[in-house]
């Protein structure tokens, strides 16, 4: 049952599949393969998914931080606001209680003086205090008097302001009180020749009652030193860097972690890219709003910094404290870090599982595919791997055990059918010798006549045939057929042709007869409908001539020595098997020496090129003109190599077959073409005249005497009227065939054919024709009297359905 | 074939000229019938210009000289040419026709 030719088929290409699977036959991974590709998809889904969960929290978590951090500032300035304060009350309530004593009628200058001396001894902010007089207000001699306590080295010092240098009337903390009529703290500034220190002064404005009017007496002041707000400041920090400072509602930088900056404008210490948001922020900074901002530029670190600002009570100053958001969001940052970290870990722990995983999963489709390439090589005892899950690998693994036991049905079926086929090719081959054995082979060697013939099937069998042989020793009969279609039906059909033929022809019935017999018996049991062109041909050997009936078929050729061709294109009836009353006539052609009939099938002329052009006649017809010296059997050889070699690389459609029939040269006396005339005339009484001309010009061409030719016409004139009013009676036209021939000089030969009823002249008793009195002549006998009188030599031979004459006349 | 007519007392003389065969012998045919039918019974065949007699031709001569000698009339030939004389002669149609060398010896007969 094996047939190793079956195999290649289902071989599926190893090279693609071996790059799967390494020497240990374990599946690697291939590229594009499954767990690649489930891989990727995760790593993408899951990148994904991270991505909108880190940003959400990333966010969430930075505004709480913002919130926290807020809070944070908002605590650390109330704070330190609050420590402010309670620095600046006890500086604020104690010159304002002063101030109060200083209104009764006698106060006692100098226990003012020593209380507020003993104040700037204790309290630690207050360094210094004085009590500046309008002028004249302290003594009406006096023009200025400014007491001054001041505390350095744990001891207080007294001294006296008033000094034409230090003109303290037009000192801000002097002027602005006693303008606005309420105390006030000053901006910072250096107190050259009072405090000689950067401080800030609170003043307090106190009044006389002169006259019962409240008059502007003075102004009891205390210094503070900025540096008790550094040591505050200090401990409101945030973070790592951040810092506060404070400043007043004009923006001068009371204090700051950077001396540098004390004393300075807000807006010369901040120095931004974006001046006008910063501006902004300053501005609203400077009127007192708490606000918490985050400021790009409104930084002294140069980074973008959160800030946070607030007004101290009671004062004109403003708390702010800022911080670097790099540093709010260190721990995000850090926490973020980490977290991507973990991310990246466990993305590549994933991908190992995904791999480790989708490959457990794959590994049986991995297994199948190796089960599948064996099996695709053809073997097909390869176990499939077994699964007792009900998953879809289980499935498919069934499927394909359900297909491989199918295809080991199919092969075995198939090559059951192979092997039928084989022996139907074998009886085939049989049939094909049976048919080959049909025809007729090797051509009796002769003098005169020479044949070759050829049928090449396109198939086992064909539908052509060819035929050959001798009715008696002077008759051939040749026949060359087509059947319709091709294979075990039409050559059935030829061999019942061929059957027929070898049969019914025969020297006693007219050919055409013959063939009108054979296509009504070919009618009658044709329940296919096929049918067959033919033609066949009776020649005679002795004379050349040949009679033929073209039942539809392609048309013969004759090739004449020095290539001269005449196609034989009378058709004589429709072809057989097509319909049973179809009548045929025949034809007649005159064999000269030298002479070949080119007898063929459309398997020849429609030989199709692999360019799709058909052979044609010409190049058969080249290759018989040019090889006059070749014997027909080796001009047939030379045409099938032709038509093959036309043929190359295209299938041969249809059978090839070929017939060359040639009459050869005669040694000696040979009949030049010029003694030879033939002439074809219809059974019409009026063709006399084209007879009569024809003898007439073929005397005067021979030399014919005229009484001679007056003679032959006489004889030719009785033999065909007697044919036109005897032969006939079919109503049909009919040809009758007249040919002269010069046999030797002062021999005319003539013959004369026509296809009538049987009658024999010679048989016809004129002996007593002439010996009769008038009163006994018969009107009638004549004519054949005439032509047995004026002949040397006369025969008839009734032959092929045909009435033959031959004359012969000396002159 | 042409035929010319000419009559010289009781005498009808009938000249042939040309062929006479197969596809034209009707016309002498019909023309003797007629004359026949006339109760014309001297009739001259003057075949010094026949070229041709084939055996249709010659029918309707006999046929002629069967009617004329059956009403007692005369029917001679005369003139021929030696091809046509031979003709005649094979035929034995000399033995039954009255032939003359020339016309004047013919009508001598009348």
């Amino acid at each position: 049952m094996s047939s190793p030719v079956l195999h290649p088929t289902f071989t599926m290409e190893p090279e693609t599949n071996d790059e799967a699977v390494n020497k240990r036959g374990k599946p690697l991974l291939p590229k594009g393969g499954l767990a690649i590709r489930y891989t990727r998809f995760f790593i993408l889904a899951f990148l994904l998914v991270f991505s909108i969960a880190f940003y959400y929290t990333f966010s969430y978590t930075r505004a709480i931080l913002d919130e926290d951090a807020s809070q944070r500032a908002s605590n650390i300035t109330d704070l330190t606001i609050s420590r402010i304060s309670n620095v600046i009350r006890p500086v604020e309530q104690v010159p304002s209680t002063l101030s109060t004593a200083l209104e009764v009628e006698k106060p006692d200058y100098r226990m003012i003086l020593d209380l507020a001396k003993e104040f700037v001894l204790e309290d630690t902010v207050v360094f210094g205090s004085a009590i500046a007089f309008e002028p004249y207000m302290f003594d009406k001699k006096i023009y200025r008097h400014c007491p001054y306590v001041f505390e350095t080295r744990n001891t207080v010092i007294e001294r006296d302001l008033s000094s034409a240098e230090y003109d303290y009337f037009n000192k801000d903390w002097y002027r602005i009180p006693k303008q606005l009529g309420q105390a006030v703290w000053s901006e910072p500034y250096y107190d050259k020749g009072g405090g000689d220190t950067l401080m800030c002064t609170y003043s307090v404005p106190f009044y006389r009652h002169i006259s019962g009017k409240r008059v502007f007496a003075g102004v009891i002041t205390m210094d503070i030193s900025l540096g008790t707000f550094m040591h505050i400041l200090a401990s409101a920090r945030v973070y790592k860097t951040g810092f506060s400072y404070l400043m007043s509602s004009k923006g001068i930088m009371i204090a700051h972690p950077n001396k540098a900056y004390i004393n300075q404008d807000i807006h010369r210490v901040v120095i931004g890219e974006s001046r006008s948001q910063t501006d902004s922020a300053i501005r609203l900074m400077l009127k007192g709003n708490r606000m918490f901002v985050k400021m790009r530029d409104l930084s002294h670190v140069k980074v973008p910094s959160w800030l946070y600002t607030a007004p101290v009570p009671h004062t004109n100053w403003i708390f702010a404290i800022t911080f670097p958001t790099r540093e709010l969001y260190a721990g995000l940052y850090d926490f973020f870090y980490n977290l991507i970290a973990i991310f990246l870990i466990s993305l590549a722990a994933m991908i190992m599982l995904t791999i480790l995983i989708t490959g457990k999963f794959i590994r049986p489709i991995s297994r199948l595919v190796e089960a599948t390439h064996r099996i695709g090589q053809g073997d097909f005892g390869t176990a499939l791997p077994v699964y007792t899950s009900k998953d879809e690998i289980s499935q498919l693994t069934n499927a394909f055990s359900h297909m491989k036991d199918e295809l080991v049905n199919y092969i075995a079926n198939l090559q059951d059918a192979t092997a039928a086929r084989e022996k139907i090719e074998s009886e085939l081959s049989v049939a094909h010798d049976i048919q080959m054995g049909l025809l007729p082979k090797n051509f009796p060697a002769r003098d005169d006549w020479d044949l070759g013939a050829l049928l090449n099937p396109a198939r086992a069998v064909g539908g052509d045939l060819y035929d050959y042989y001798f009715l008696d020793d002077n008759h051939l009969f040749i026949a060359i057929g087509d059947v319709s279609g091709k294979g075990v039906p039409a050559s059935l059909f030829m061999v019942t042709a061929r059957i027929l033929f070898r049969s019914r022809v025969s020297l006693n019935v007219p050919l055409n007869q013959s063939v009108y017999e054979i296509n009504k018996e070919i009618c009658r049991e044709n329940p296919n409908q096929m049918f067959v062109t033919f033609i066949a041909g009776i020649v005679d050997l002795k004379n050349g001539c040949m009679t033929y009936c073209n039942a539809g078929h392609n048309p013969p050729f004759l090739v004449r020595p020095g290539g001269r061709i005449k196609k034989l294109g009378d058709v004589h009836g429709i072809p057989l098997g097509i319909f049973e009353h179809a009548t045929y006539t025949s034809g007649s052609v005159l064999f000269e020496p030298g002479d070949a009939i080119l007898l063929y099938t459309d398997g020849v002329t429609e030989a199709i090129s692999s360019a799709g052009s058909f052979y044609g006649e010409e190049p058969m017809l080249e290759i018989v003109r040019h090889n006059p010296d070749l014997c027909p059997a080796d001009l047939i050889n030379r045409l099938e190599d032709d038509v093959i070699g036309f043929m190359k690389g295209v299938d041969q459609a249809d059978d090839i077959t070929l017939l060359i029939l040639r009459s050869k040269a005669r040694q000696g006396g040979e009949t030049k073409s010029t003694d030879m005339k033939q002439i074809s005339l219809p059974n019409k009484l009026g063709e006399l005249n084209r007879l009569v001309a024809e003898l007439e010009q073929t005397a005067e061409e021979w030399d014919i005497p005229p009484k001679v030719s007056m003679e032959l016409n006489l004889v030719l004139e009785e033999l065909f009227t007697n044919v036109v009013f005897y032969a006939f009676d079919d109503g049909r036209d009919h040809d009758i065939l007249v040919r002269f021939t010069r046999v030797a000089p002062g021999i005319i030969q003539i013959c004369i054919e026509d296809d009538g009823k049987e009658f024999n002249l010679l048989e016809k008793d004129t002996s007593d024709t002439v010996n009769h009195t008038i009163e006994e002549r018969q009107i009638g006998g004549l004519g054949i009297h005439f032509v047995k009188k004026l002949v040397n030599e006369i025969s008839y031979e009734r032959k092929n359905g045909k009435n033959i004459v031959l004359l012969t006349r000396n002159y | 074939m042409e035929l010319i007519e000419r009559k010289t007392g009781k005498c009808m003389i009938i000249s042939i000229k040309g062929r006479l065969d197969t596809i034209n012998y009707s016309i002498l045919e019909k023309r003797l019938t007629e004359l026949l039918d006339q109760n014309i019974d001297r009739i001259l065949i003057n075949c010094a210009q026949m070229d041709y007699v084939s055996s249709s031709g010659l029918r309707i001569l006999l046929m002629a000289l069967k009617r004329i000698t059956m009403v007692k009339g005369k029917f001679v030939l005369c003139s021929l040419q030696d091809n046509i004389r031979e003709i005649f002669e094979i035929s034995g149609f000399t033995t039954i026709f009255e032939i003359h060398p020339n016309e004047e010896d013919a009508l001598g007969v009348f």
